[in-house]
């Protein structure tokens, strides 16, 4: 296995592993309770969405010294797939921000737990979106 | 007015003997970048268009050009 065919493997993994993500972070905000805010839920949940939207970033290849797979696995295309992921992220937030507004109009909702959907609409989107470009490419 | 970027990269790739890994090989990028700019899903750089460019030994513009 050359080195091109090696950062294809991982690229794959990477985008099915940002599937998984996105899945965990639904599952999280489905099982969360409107006033669960106490620390042994919201720590676990905070690393989860740094980790989310840490590996969003191109930070982990500014961080971290890599081999030779680094420029490969950032390169033009994925560069621009983050860029239109990042976009679609954006759009969820305000979405789930308006439609949790309108909500909250008729029924209350805790100010963590608006947060949660928030931030959980928009890692979901950016990550699944993230991911769909990566795999289509890759075909 | 509805101008895109053509190319004739996989013409000019294959004509050369040269599989998208192999091109990716040569000049530092992933596969699936040379897939994408292949069909027209991505537009490249000026950087990567050149780079292209000298791997295939061909101009720029013979590589890319704009389609009305």
């Amino acid at each position: 296995m050359n080195l091109i065919e090696k950062v294809e493997a991982k690229s794959r993994d990477r985008a099915i592993v940002f599937y998984l993500l996105a899945l965990c972070l639904l599952l999280s905000a489905m099982t969360s309770d409107q006033y669960d805010s106490g620390s042994t839920r919201l720590i676990p949940w905070f690393v989860m969405v740094g980790g989310a939207a840490l590996n969003l970033s191109s930070a982990p290849f500014r961080l971290w010294k890599w081999n030779g797979m680094a420029s490969l696995l950032n390169d033009e295309t994925t560069r621009d797939h983050r860029r239109t992921s990042l976009a679609v992220g954006f759009w969820a937030m305000l979405i789930a921000a308006a439609l949790t507004i309108g909500v909250s109009t008729i029924h209350a909702i805790h100010a963590v737990m608006t947060g949660r959907i928030i931030i959980t609409a928009g890692l979901m989107a950016a990550l699944i979106a993230f991911a769909t470009l990566e795999l289509r490419a890759s075909r | 007015m509805n101008e895109m970027l053509a190319n004739d990269l996989k013409a000019a790739r294959e004509s050369a003997g040269l599989t998208q890994g192999g091109l990716a090989e040569a000049i530092g990028v992933s596969r699936k970048t040379i897939n994408t700019v292949e069909n027209g899903v991505f537009q490249p750089s000026t950087l990567l268009a050149l780079k292209l460019a000298r791997a295939l030994d061909r101009s720029v513009e013979s590589l890319f050009w704009i389609a009305d």
